[in-house]
């Protein structure tokens, strides 16, 4: 009836079972119980394998049995999976101490290798004739192997790539993208348009290229990506928006989202020291801009003075008396500095209605006097 | 033995020719039943006077795409027709009754250079007069008066930027209402659209297309009608459980009425003398002022009363109410604060007419106290919105349209005694 094998794995399969429901009326977590249910299902299934092949034995009963016999068939082949389960530990190990994606690395690999593993042990062993063995292993792993082997050479060469986009400077990447782009076309229509080359000359080049590649990219992630340097968001920093800007940075990558710019409600812009609004629909500069409560909207801060300059929207002043004592805020949001002749997006939101504030809200530029742009909100 | 044999013959070449005819008959009850379907769905486009019709456009815009529409609809038509009618002549004439097949051949050069031809042109005939509408179209420098429109669930509020335009002199306030937003007839009207939480897009056939309101974006619409009325329109996107319930109305009024319009709605607020209202006042600034505000409405103490729907409500938002009873509707335009006979008074008006019966207003005679009671009794009730505290963990306790308050019925009489006031 029940092999040896199978009676393991169903007692295995029962046990996490009762684990997961006593788990779930007593303690609850919903992962720890799909886990262990995951875990009755792999078993149960192992146990039906099991008894499926009788644990691998051969009945003595059988005529050809000392031919069919798993016992009669060649010796186990060489195998790389013990090395690269090695690994897998490997990363596992270093992960706990460094970076936990080498762990969640480890994992897979340690997974992956020991699924090969067992599965080609089994598969060496499944019948006597060593060419069926090797189908029943194909036919069982290669549906997971083609697609776990092409995502590993996928991201291995867009790694790679990353790296060295990131090792060259700006001006560099353009040059390398545009050569590696013209290289797959040109290489393309090469293979294209000779259909007699041989596969593995086609291989052969393919390979040389993957290699190299690679090689290069692990060479410059090794030596490190080109200096970039970080840029500050806006602020909502009072301290930082009321001021000049001595202390920020000038930011020479203001957003540039096409989304954002066919989606304004309205634009500012600084020249000659006057501060002019622009909205759609509303014709000529305005003093005045008028914004929905509670919605985004976008506005985008061109700077066409001489000096590098921020962009201040002040939200008016709230008193809160809940706590029996006044609290004033001032709410505000600023851009970072903005160079001469550059642009940047500021969302907004306003909460509270412009009536309901103490003071009025306006848009200013720090270090520009006399210049504010008046702020409706119903 | 060989009659006996022909007898069976007999019995099973009858039975198979009764089954056949049964399923012919079944086959052709389905037909007719098919039919009868496709039948009334095609009367069911048919509408005299439908509030929603395209192809009754009441403004430039909507005339422009009517302009369009129609002979893109003739054309395309009566390409459909012809296509049909050779497909089923194909299939009837060269069904398969067992004959030969026939010559094959490979290709045919002016058959296909026909075939590619003919539908080239008439594509290109298409997209030049519609590349040509959606230019036209999306044009914003010609406008005259500026509206901002922002969808949130589910309701429109509409609010008038200050500006130069719109109002004979400008607008030198900010002017917001909410449901029914009402334009100069005459205008070329931009709308600025923005949504506070989900996709929507506001559609009035009547008078435009549809346009996304999407959360951070500002989209915009041109809007302009011909003559006074009120034309319906219905967001055209689906937000969430009231989505067919979120309704909004674009009232035309000839200018001078929408410079009255225009100036009641910045008149200064008025605390009421009757002693009902009164009292409903008190309600409302301890229960509705959270989140619905009344502009200019004060507490003991002097300081303006100010609506935190940021606190409450996943939108932020809630409809303004100083000039309720201004508007024809309530609740995302879903129901008349009208009763039926004023609402078709007011609707049914000619365009000369009109303006002086919707400037009115909503008096005690013409309101429908039945609905706005129901609605204030138990919103979520009457109509579907996410306000169940045991389910708002998602939202952190904010609710999604408007719960119930457990306002008892003199509390509700003094509220709609106060409401009836704000205009």
């Amino acid at each position: 009836m029940f092999t040896t094998g199978s009676k393991l794995f169903l007692g295995a399969s029962a046990l996490s079972l009762v684990g997961a429901v006593v788990l779930g009326f007593t303690v609850g977590g919903q992962g720890a119980i799909i886990a262990l249910i995951a875990a009755t299902v792999v078993f149960a299934g192992l146990a039906a394998l099991n008894f499926f092949i009788n644990d691998g034995n051969v009945s003595s009963m059988e005529p050809n049995a000392t031919v069919r016999a798993a016992a009669n068939t060649a010796p186990a082949a060489r195998s790389v999976w013990p090395l690269l389960l090695a690994l897998g530990i490997g990363l596992l190990v270093i992960g706990a101490d460094t970076r936990p994606m080498l762990t969640l690395l480890g994992l897979v690999v340690i997974a992956f290798a020991g699924l090969q593993w067992m599965m080609q042990s089994w598969s060496e062993r499944a019948t006597a004739d060593p060419a069926y063995n090797a189908k029943v292993r194909s036919n069982l792993l290669a549906p997971l192997e083609f697609p776990v082997l092409a995502a590993a050479g996928v991201a291995a060469v867009v790694y790679s790539f990353s790296r060295i986009l990131l090792w060259v400077d700006k001006a560099g990447g353009l040059v390398v993208f545009a050569l590696l782009a013209t290289l797959i076309l040109v290489g393309g229509y090469l293979i294209a348009s000779k259909p007699n080359l041989k596969r593995g000359l086609i291989t052969g080049i393919g390979a040389i290229v993957g290699l190299g590649l690679i090689s290069t990219g692990a060479v410059m992630a090794i030596d490190g990506q080109r200096k970039i340097e970080h840029h500050p968001t806006p602020s909502a920093e009072p301290a930082v928006c009321s001021e000049e800007g001595k202390d920020a940075h000038v930011d020479k990558r203001a957003p540039q989202d096409v989304s954002i710019k066919s989606s304004l409600a309205a634009h500012v812009v600084l020249k000659d020291g006057k501060l002019a609004a622009y909205s759609q629909g509303l014709r000529g500069a305005r003093p005045d801009l008028t914004f929905a409560r509670g919605a985004f909207s976008n506005v985008l801060f061109k700077n066409e003075d001489s000096a590098a300059r921020r962009f201040t929207v002040n939200m008016g002043q709230f008193v809160d008396s809940t706590s029996g004592t006044d609290v004033v805020t001032k709410p505000v949001s600023c851009t970072t500095l903005v160079e001469p002749g550059g642009q940047y997006f500021l969302t907004l939101k306003f909460e509270k209605p412009s009536f309901a504030s103490a003071a009025p809200y306006t848009i200013t530029v720090p270090g520009i006097e006399d210049q504010a742009i008046t702020v409706y909100v119903p | 033995m060989s009659f006996h044999r022909n007898e069976q013959v007999g019995t099973v070449q009858d039975m198979h020719s009764s089954r056949s005819s049964v399923a012919r008959r079944s086959t052709s009850r389905r037909a007719a039943l098919a039919g009868l379907g496709m039948l009334g769905l095609f009367l069911a486009g048919c509408a005299k006077d439908a509030p929603q019709d395209t192809f009754q456009p009441a403004g430039e815009n909507a005339r422009t795409i009517d302009n369009l529409q129609r002979p893109v609809f003739w054309i395309a038509g009566v390409i459909g027709v012809i296509v049909f009618i050779l497909m089923g002549y194909i299939m009837v004439r060269y069904r398969d009754r067992g004959q030969s097949l026939p010559e094959q051949t490979h290709g045919k050069m002016s058959l296909e250079l026909g075939l590619t031809m003919i539908p080239t042109l008439i594509m290109v005939g298409i997209a030049v007069p519609t590349m040509a509408t959606i230019f036209d179209l999306a044009k914003t420098s010609d406008t005259e008066c500026v509206v901002n429109v922002t969808g949130q669930q589910w309701w429109w509020e509409f609010d008038y930027p200050v500006q130069e335009g719109c109002v004979s002199g400008g607008i030198k306030q900010p002017i917001v209402t909410s449901g029914q937003m009402p334009i100069p007839t005459g205008t070329k009207v931009l709308l600025k659209i923005e949504s506070r939480d989900v996709i929507h897009s506001f559609w009035v056939p009547k008078l435009n297309g549809k346009k996304d309101s999407v959360p951070g974006r500002t989209h915009t619409l041109r809007m302009e009608v011909d003559e006074p009325g009120i034309f319906s329109g219905q967001c055209a996107e689906f937000c969430g459980l009231s989505h067919a319930r979120m309704r909004m109305e674009v009232v035309g009024l000839n200018q001078a009425d929408f410079d009255t319009w225009a100036t009641n709605q910045l008149e200064p607020y008025e605390a009421p003398t009757d002693p009902l209202a009164l009292t409903g006042e008190a309600t409302y600034a301890a229960q509705c002022s959270r989140c619905h505000q009344v502009d200019g409405l004060k507490k003991d103490d002097g300081s303006l009363i100010v609506s935190q729907p940021e606190l409450y409500v996943v939108s932020g938002a809630a409809p303004n109410l100083t000039n309720l009873m201004t508007r024809n509707t309530f609740a995302g335009a879903t129901w008349d604060l009208l009763t039926p006979a004023c609402r078709d008074k007011v609707w049914n008006a000619s365009p000369e007419e009109f303006g002086a019966l919707y400037l009115k207003g909503v008096t005690r005679e013409c309101l429908n106290e039945a609905e706005l009671r129901d609605w204030i009794r138990d919103a979520p009730n009457k109509k579907p919105m996410y306000t169940d505290p045991t389910k708002l963990e998602p939202s952190d306790g904010k609710v999604r349209g408007m719960p119930a308050l457990g306002l008892n019925d003199d509390q509700i009489t003094e509220l709609i005694a106060y409401l009836l006031e704000r205009k």
